[in-house]
């Protein structure tokens, strides 16, 4: 069966409240593509708010929001990245490695994979949702914070939103108190930074 | 459906070679072949992909898991939904530690040394050779008539149940471990206060209000995972957390509120709530009248001198909050829970702190309650459920000054906990000589304080260790000293008989098993020990006639019953997990005994024994007229005052009314004005020494810069990124204690200036800073360290992308903070006290 024949739309709802921030479903998600050091389908963003003794740190899931009518498609010089079922993916057969992508996406969910030349990004882990299994992220969240449902579902999930980092982004993913000061963490066309990891990124920029 | 399937094809060399199916023995060709590994994934191979249940073994939780096999190699891992535990969930180092298998700089071939020790040079030899020169010494040393200076060392050992066989039928007590660094004082907290268990198992799922004192359980802590799931289940229906810790970690960060006490001040906290409860009367009399050994008038006279305003002035934080949060957590009973961990305990009161936090649960009656502090459900792996093969070698009857230091009576009262961060300091004394040193599982020079200082130099020194031989995955900071090296297979090659405390408080166990064929020289240290057992012959041989460490676990789950049509062993190897037909263990201590139990007993005081080898076993107490099993404790009560601290006290010369007092450390109360307490803690990504090679995990954290707080960097002049000098100093009570300032070791460390931690602490994580295991946990691109036991394959990733290279630009690999850690076990169980080092610092040039 292929991902086409099947009319379900695909979301991904994330739930930040749930998230304790511990990494496992980045490294699945690696592990499951073998992604090379230093490239991320998705990161736990970290960010400490407050001032001493009253403190909070905060977490955020981000990969590809698998936008509607997205930029990275319309950028695409080779019509390799296609929009089905509510996902957005690369035909790597298509893909030249050019990077265009990359440089419309406005939060940098796209790379181009050193090794291969293609351009990589998180696609819900398609081949398992064909088969009927979970996302690799999904199958791992000990809290529960990273669902995939269907569209037709999104009415539970009313206090979920898009999380932007351009007034003209789409994201049909959604997360659920998702603080947008994160934002500061993401470039405009540049791959999800592997400095994020790095401890002197967690304090907001004030 | 697009995937790299295309691109696959063209680039993989021969795959058709590897599709042998199933499990296939890797030889070097093969292995060869696994450097194309980068270019099979799960994700094109899912469909097809073969699932093996097996546990994981990253780190000391141990998670029932199912390894995704395709083609001999293992692709990645999912959880075990059967396991009760983690109910099919992973964390990071679970998938992070796949990579551990066919990591390029894993040993493949035994060596041994031929240089001099610490030189790094290595020769091949086989298994065979070396199992032989392990016997041929451990003979020699029987035979000389002190087979107690055979010595062996291990971590993270999970196949106890064969290298305790090992050291008993060769007749040495001194097996070493290192529970003194990890939870020795927790763990007899609980054994004064409830008797019973080594861990509590809060029911958290249930909790409404977890009091948590420096438990980092969200991260870190030893089976923190299936509670970190309960935890957030419980906070979705609207639980309260409030945590009590020096520093801001992620549990602090996702708690409802966070105070930072100063240092080893949780005990004075715990008692002013303890003091508040009973004040303010909220406390549950009945099951004090009932279930404690001290009386509500003997309690609140305990209790005191322990105001809010005492705890105040002893933690700094305001009286206001203890007394609110005290009746907040007395508002939620039964379903509340104050626990504790290496915050609390790793301190020379820790013992104390742990107790009187035990205690709050027993005031509001929370003890063994739904959605209290629960305990006791857990399946013993130990003998009764799983017979030990026969012959079994007797136990050894002496101990020695190493395993059982008499100076810490407390240390082996319940089990056997040791004081092993005292042991290198006593190896380097000839306290005890040493002939042979078997480790296994353990990264001394890394993991102990003053561990690259003192570890080192005894593990240097062949006049004190004449023959070290380690048992080891990769070339480790301990397989550096050795001079023989058996490489070990890994946690993914092996068998073993696993299990927790049961977070659904109903007894459990999970099997690994190996889900690939080991590959090379590789071998289970079971099985060397085995081998070595049968080689050193004599009366030692008799207890190792069986083939392999498989057919030993195989036989001591001979005794499970059939399941599903399916021998226990069967059973186990298709589903991983076995959960008992029982029902939540609540109040264990309600529990009636049987007629059967009861037989032969007789009742003093009521309080029920046995004569067991002419000694008296109290096995329960007369409750109402029924007989209850009670706790485990002297009193089968709820100690609250215990004479076993106060007779191990007595021993030792110290005062003692047996009450779990609050005294400060005498460092941490004479603190100069500008002097700040160094702690160490643990990430989210790596365990303490075993994970830093793995590429997925050091990606996220490899460095660890000191964290201080913005108001005490801004007197100093720092700012992030700074490069600060810090200096510490000896404990002034205690081992090597000293008035006068003595320096342990200076460290030049970055700054990361953070909101995020208390004034008066400064803080460095432990797990980095390694000087070995290859590329990953060294931060350095380029070619594969020439040792003669690894690989000749190669990945990109290890050659040309650890982006953290300081010469890319990157943060580096980290500084170890215990070299300037100094040893400090706390009096009576020896826990040594991480979190009460005395510093100064200043800011130096980069």
């Amino acid at each position: 069966m292929k991902m086409s024949d099947i009319a379900k739309q695909y979301r991904m709802v994330i739930d930040v409240e749930r998230c304790i921030g511990c990494h496992a479903c980045e490294v699945a998600c690696k592990q499951e593509f073998e992604a090379p050091l230093g490239f991320f389908r998705t990161m736990t963003l970290y960010m400490d708010t407050g001032n001493y003794p009253k403190v909070k740190r905060e977490f955020l899931p981000i990969m590809c929001r698998q936008c509607e009518d997205a930029a990275c498609l319309h950028a695409c010089t080779q019509k390799a990245i296609v929009d089905r079922n509510g996902i957005v993916m690369v035909d790597s057969e298509r893909c030249n490695g050019c990077g265009e992508c990359i440089k419309a996406c406005s939060i940098g969910a796209i790379y181009v994979n050193p090794i291969s030349r293609i351009a990589e990004k998180c696609n819900l882990c398609a081949h398992r949702l064909e088969i009927g299994m979970k996302p690799a992220c999904e199958e791992t969240c000990v809290s529960d914070a990273i669902q995939i449902i269907e569209e037709k579902e999104l009415k539970r999930f009313a206090n979920a939103k898009g999380f932007k980092n351009a007034a003209t982004d789409k994201p049909r993913t959604l997360h659920i108190n998702a603080n947008g000061i994160m934002a500061q963490k993401l470039r405009k066309g540049h791959p999800f930074s592997p400095m994020n990891y790095e401890i002197f990124t967690w304090a907001v920029r004030s | 459906m697009m995937n790299r399937r295309e691109f696959v094809k063209t680039t993989a060399v021969s795959m058709a070679a590897l599709k042998i199916g199933g499990m296939i023995s890797l030889s070097s060709d093969t292995y060869a072949s696994a450097a194309v590994r980068e270019r099979i994934s799960l994700a094109d191979t899912i469909e097809s992909i073969e699932q093996i249940p097996t546990v994981c073994l990253n780190c000391s939780t141990v998670c029932g898991m199912i390894a995704l096999v395709k083609e001999g190699l293992v692709l990645g891992v999912t959880g075990n939904p059967l396991d009760p535990n983690t109910n099919g969930k992973l964390c990071a180092k679970a998938h992070g530690g796949v990579s551990a298998i066919n990591y390029p700089e894993r040993l493949l071939y035994p060596l041994k040394r031929v240089g001099k020790r610490g030189d790094g040079l290595w020769q091949r030899i086989t298994m065979d050779e070396a199992h032989q020169m392990v016997a041929d010494r451990i003979k020699q040393t029987i035979e000389s008539g002190y087979p107690e200076r055979v010595v062996f060392h291990a971590g993270r050992n999970r196949i106890d149940d064969i290298t305790n066989r090992f050291m008993d039928a060769i007749g040495s007590p001194v097996v070493l471990n290192h529970r003194a660094l990890c939870s020795s004082n927790k763990r007899a907290a609980n054994y004064i206060s409830i008797g019973d268990t080594d861990w509590e198992t809060v029911d958290a799922e249930y909790c409404s209000y977890f009091l948590n004192f420096g438990a980092n359980f969200l991260e870190a802590h030893q089976g923190g995972f299936p509670m970190a799931r309960r935890f957030v289940k419980a906070k979705a229906n609207g639980a309260k957390m409030v945590t009590f810790d020096t520093r801001l970690s992620n549990t602090a960060g996702k708690s409802d509120e966070w105070l930072a006490p100063f240092p080893s001040s949780e005990g004075a906290i715990a008692l002013a709530m303890a003091h508040t409860i009973m004040d303010k009367g909220v406390y549950d009399e009945a099951f004090i009248r009932e279930w404690c050994n001290v009386s509500v008038e003997e309690l609140k006279l305990f209790l005191a001198p322990y105001t809010p305003k005492f705890a105040a002035e002893a933690s700094g934080l305001d009286a206001n909050d203890i007394e609110r949060i005290a009746l907040e957590f007395a508002s939620h009973a039964p379903a509340c829970a104050a626990f504790t961990n290496r915050g609390s305990q790793a301190h020379q009161n820790g013992l104390n702190n742990d107790r009187a936090v035990i205690m709050l649960n027993a005031i509001v009656g929370s003890i063994g309650r739904k959605g209290g502090y629960a305990f006791g459900g857990s399946k013993s792996l130990g003998n009764a459920s799983f017979p030990m093969v026969q012959p079994i070698p007797p136990k050894v009857k002496f101990s020695t000054d190493l395993e059982d230091p008499k100076e810490y009576p407390l240390a082996n009262k319940w089990q056997k906990m040791k004081v092993s961060e005292l042991v290198f300091e006593k190896i380097k004394n000839k306290t005890q000589p040493v002939e042979v040193y078997m480790s296994y599982t353990i990264s001394a020079p890394q993991t102990w304080p003053e561990g690259p200082t003192v570890a080192v130099s005894a593990l240097k020194d062949e006049s004190v260790i004449p023959f070290h031989v380690c048992s080891d995955v990769v070339y480790s900071e301990m397989a550096h000293y050795a001079d023989l090296i058996l490489p070990d297979a890994t946690y993914f090659e092996r068998h073993t008989i696993e299990g927790r405390n049961a977070n659904e408080l109903i007894p459990y166990f999970v099997l690994r098993q190996p889900v690939v064929a080991l590959t090379h020289d590789c071998l289970n240290f079971g099985d060397s020990l085995i081998r070595i057992g049968q080689k050193i012959g004599g009366k030692v041989s008799q207890y190792f006639a069986f083939d392999s460490y498989e057919v030993f676990i195989k036989g001591r789950l001979s005794s499970l019953p059939e399941r599903e049509g399916l021998s226990g062993w069967e059973y186990m190897k298709k589903y991983g997990v076995w959960v008992d037909d029982k029902a939540k263990n609540y109040e264990p201590y309600r529990k009636k005994l049987s007629l059967q139990e009861l037989e032969n007993s007789f009742v003093e005081n009521e309080i029920i024994y046995l004569l067991k080898n002419g000694k008296k076993e109290a096995i329960g107490r007369m409750v109402n007229g029924t007989a209850l099993r009670g706790f485990k404790t002297p009193s089968r009560k709820f100690e609250i005052y215990s004479g076993d601290v106060q007779d191990a006290a007595r021993k030792i010369g110290l005062e003692d009314d047996g009450f779990p007092h609050f005294v400060m450390p005498k460092s941490l109360k004479e603190i100069a004005s500008d002097e700040l307490v160094l702690t160490t803690f643990k990430w989210n990504v790596h365990t303490q020494a075993r994970t830093a090679p793995q590429k997925y995990l050091s990606e996220i954290v490899h460095d660890n810069p000191v964290w201080i707080n913005t108001q005490t960097a801004r007197k100093y002049g720092i700012k992030n990124g700074d490069m600060v000098e810090i200096t510490t100093y000896r404990p002034q009570s205690g081992f090597k204690a000293s008035d006068k300032k003595m320096v342990v070791g200076r460290m030049s460390v970055h700054a990361f200036v953070t909101q995020g931690i208390h004034p008066r602490v400064i803080a460095i994580s432990n797990s980095l800073g390694m000087n070995f295991g290859g590329r990953i946990p060294r931060a350095k691109n380029g070619k594969k360290q020439n040792i003669p036991a690894f690989s000749t394959e190669d990945h990109d990733d290890f050659k040309r992308y650890v982006w953290w290279d300081k010469r890319l630009g990157g943060a580096g690999n980290g500084v170890n903070p215990n070299s300037i850690i100094p040893i400090n076990p706390s009096p009576l169980v020896g826990m040594q006290a991480w979190n009460d080092t005395v510093c100064s610092i200043r800011k130096i040039k980069a």
